[in-house]
């Protein structure tokens, strides 16, 4: 069932939902509906690093985990036809004490622990394992949705085998019993800690016999008195509903399952699963559930490792209690702190430029911080500006002739080069003879790629010579670009470059909608590779006055006062303040208009939550509009 | 980033490097071959990684790269017949979601950026730096190839 309704909800996103983002319980449900790597594959990961670490001297050593539903075995059976090196069984990898731990589900919540950043000797000290629990087998009306269907479990379905308390939050890992293998165990979602309420969860472990199960104490004066006392006895619902297990469950929700399944009895489906009803009433209501209680005593180590680590940050990730001082401890609720936010944010609010826009004598620097309900935008920047002679205009594209391509290539004979044509939707490709040489182009864009390099005899050219070697490459498709190297991606002996494509003297914005960016690879002193937007060729323009930074930063205020700019700027300061032209696809063509780029310093965030966040700010150098794309973003 | 560290990485990042692998290669062997060689250039070329913030799109960077050179190689040796068996197509290897065998039916300049954008999770900056490209392109493709994804399925 569950997949069924992340099928459905992934339907939603696809056909109805107009936002280009995704939500991290959509992604969840996006790979839930892909493959997993298969064994044969994860293993072979697992031989190649194990190579590695071992060449590298580190082979016995490691403690590394692979997190996996896949049993870890090796069923690789000969030796890659490419590897002179004798593979170490891939079981070696799995010595590691957390390893094989994670195999029984006994140390999974050390685990996670160290992944937090708690060190490994102090989750020893945080993590009980001697545990007292009762369970009762609860029947009656206890649920919502009506009486479970009566069924006499013959063990408790769940056994917890370790947990700790931190100071927020109860975390525990619970074996089911052997006949919950065939069921989906979850908890009632209200629970008790020491007679307090809390927001109780469960979900199994991906390919473990094992449950992982939280319970938040939402009161934060309560989850101190909690960890004040010398013990958390816990107290929850464990619920058993019939697995899902590839068959169409027919619900009074599922309108089409219910027409097909009583219109021809029961009907396969085109890839061969053989669809029947189960009741909704036994899965939703399910079977017989345990009162689970659980006594979890909380020692004195304990609870200075939480007092140490809540300060770090290690523990309490999502948690509403602060930990103040050495030993005093001082509960604050999200909601209070939220609110002091709130207030705080308001009283900015009411002054949206909170300092004042100085700048630099020559008028080469402009410092200024605005507050708005998203955040807090500080400016603290230089003004690149190459003209104060500025257009708007249309354009025209060219694709790059291929004879100019298949120059880059000056060993190369005209008659040598072949053209495959692409599949339907694909793209033709140019290849010269024999060689691993390549090339393709359409309006948009172009592509040179020489794996030949590879091979070369190396040479170490100097960063000038390989810049010289890519102005010259773009001069020759009748371009000039602000050329950088980019390291941020570099691996081995490849050297990489980017080009910003300049058109009156500036460069053209990366957000444009239209592709104005040239990337170049070399290797051994050779160009490996050469990606280049088509030509835009100036049809139209006329010039424009650009609004004064004053006057442009009064727009920027107001758009941060009204929430509109959800930035990643709150964190990082805007350190540069660029004049570009905006390249953008309209109805009329090709456009452009000058703008302003506010940089903000890159940083790759691993929080899904910002996945999709603005990282960048274009304004409009003419109006002040804040540029808002064609898709959505 | 130490060796130790990057390891854990790699075998952290399985699936994804399966289904990135797998978004470009149609063979499982010719994926092996892929993240076998790219898993080795990560290691060798740890000391370039600037940034440990980088390593995970570093290496899909690298396995991206060694996936295109394997279909170049394989342009090269074989004939386009054969070629039509060397690019991912799961509809036709074997049986995947419905809409997992949607995105496989995209042209591979919309599908490899749906991939790393809705399944792995990539910023558009991120897929911009891995595809050497820019944030506008890399949003003009997840959007066409939304659109595109769209038609494919009511097709279906």
């Amino acid at each position: 069932m569950a997949k069924e309704q992340d099928m459905k909800s992934l339907h939603h996103w696809i056909f109805e939902d107009e936002s280009e983002q995704i939500t991290p319980e959509q992604r969840k449900k996006l790979q839930n509906s892909a493959p997993k790597a298969p064994d044969h594959f994860r293993n072979l990961v697992q031989e190649a690093v194990q190579q590695q670490m071992t060449e590298a001297g580190l082979g016995g050593k490691q403690n590394l985990t692979q997190r996996t539903g896949h049993p870890r075995h090796n069923t690789r059976t000969k030796r890659r036809k490419w590897s002179k090196t004798l593979f170490v069984v891939a079981t070696v990898l799995a010595v590691g004490g957390v390893a094989v731990a994670a195999a029984t589900g006994s140390s999974w919540l050390q685990q996670r622990l160290i992944e937090q950043g708690v060190p490994e000797e102090d989750t020893v000290v945080l993590l009980e394992t001697e545990l007292s629990q009762q369970n009762s087998e609860l029947t009656g009306d206890v649920w919502p949705g009506g009486t479970p269907e009566e069924k006499n479990w013959s063990d408790p379905l769940l056994t917890v085998t370790e947990a700790y308390y931190d100071g927020a939050t109860l975390y525990f890992l619970a074996s089911p019993s052997e006949e919950a293998h065939d069921y989906d165990l979850s908890l009632k979602d209200h629970a008790s800690v020491n007679g307090t309420d809390g927001i109780a969860s469960l979900e199994k472990v991906d390919g473990e016999a094992a449950y992982f199960g939280r319970i938040d104490v939402m009161d934060p004066e309560a989850a101190e008195e909690i960890l004040q006392s010398d013990e958390a006895e816990v107290t929850m619902t464990v619920l058993a509903q019939a697995s899902y297990d590839g068959r169409i469950l027919y619900t009074w929700k599922d309108a089409e399952a219910y027409e097909e399944i009583y219109g021809t009895g029961a009907f396969t489906l085109a890839d061969g699963v053989k669809c029947y009803t189960v009741t909704a009433k036994d899965y939703y209501v399910g079977y017989t559930p345990h009162e689970l209680t659980v006594q979890v005593p909380l020692t004195e180590a304990a609870k200075q490792v939480i007092g140490k680590y809540r300060e770090e940050g290690k523990l309490g990730e999502d948690h509403a209690v602060m930990i103040t001082g050495d030993d005093q401890t001082s509960a604050l609720s999200a909601t209070e702190e939220a609110s002091d936010e709130e207030s705080a944010s308001n009283e900015k609010i009411s002054d949206p430029i909170d300092t004042p826009i100085s700048f630099a004598a020559d008028g080469s620097h402009v410092t200024c911080e605005f507050s708005g309900s998203d955040g807090v935008l500080c400016i603290d920047a230089e003004i690149v500006q190459n003209t104060s002679q500025v257009y708007i205009g249309t354009l025209q594209a060219e694709a790059i002739s291929e004879e100019a391509l298949k120059a880059l290539y000056p060993q190369g004979t005209s008659d040598n080069w072949t053209y495959t044509a692409g599949d339907e939707g694909e793209e033709g490709y140019w290849q010269y003879r024999d060689q691993n040489i390549f090339i393709t182009a359409d309006k948009e864009t172009a592509h040179y790629q020489n794996d030949e390099c590879e091979t070369a005899e190396t040479s170490d050219p100097s960063e000038e010579a390989l810049t010289e070697l890519y102005q010259q490459a773009l001069t020759s498709f009748g371009m000039e670009g602000q050329i950088a190297e980019n390291t941020t991606m570099e691996y081995g002996d490849v050297k990489e470059y980017t080009a910003k494509i300049l058109l009156n003297g500036l460069p053209l914005a990366w957000y444009s909608q239209w592709n104005c960016v040239s990337t170049a690879q070399f290797e051994n002193g050779q160009l490996a590779s050469l990606n280049v937007p088509g030509v835009l060729i100036v049809t139209d323009q006329e010039e424009v006055t650009l609004l004064p930074i004053e006057e442009l930063m009064e727009h920027v205020a107001e758009y941060v006062k009204e929430g509109e700019i959800v930035s990643v700027a709150s964190s990082q300061p805007v350190t540069e303040l660029s004049l570009e032209y905006y390249v953008d696809l309209t109805k009329q063509g090709i456009v452009f208009r000058p703008i302003w780029n506010f940089k903000v310093p890159y940083i790759i965030e691993e929080s899904e939550a910002s996945i999709g966040a603005d990282n960048y700010l274009y304004f409009d150098a003419v109006t002040g509009a804040l540029i808002r794309d064609a898709y959505g973003w | 980033m130490t060796k130790q560290q990057f390891a854990q990485l790699v075998l952290d990042s399985t699936d994804c490097l399966y289904r990135v692998s797998k978004g470009i290669l149609r063979n499982d062997a010719d994926c092996e071959d892929a993240v076998w060689e790219a898993i080795g250039i990560g290691f060798a070329s740890l000391d370039t990684l600037r940034q440990d913030a980088y390593a995970r799109t570093w290496l899909t960077r690298i396995l991206i790269n060694e996936c295109y050179r394997i279909l170049r190689q394989k342009k090269r040796s074989i004939n386009t017949v054969e070629l039509e068996n060397c690019a991912a197509n799961p509809s036709t290897d074997r049986k995947y979601s419905e809409l997992y065998e949607a995105i496989g039916a995209l042209d591979e300049k919309y599908r490899i950026p749906i991939v790393l954008f809705y399944l792995e999770g990539y910023s558009i900056r991120e897929i911009a730096d891995i595809l050497q490209s820019t944030e506008g392109t890399v949003k003009s493709w997840l959007s066409r190839g939304r659109s595109r994804l769209r038609e494919i399925m009511e097709e279906v």
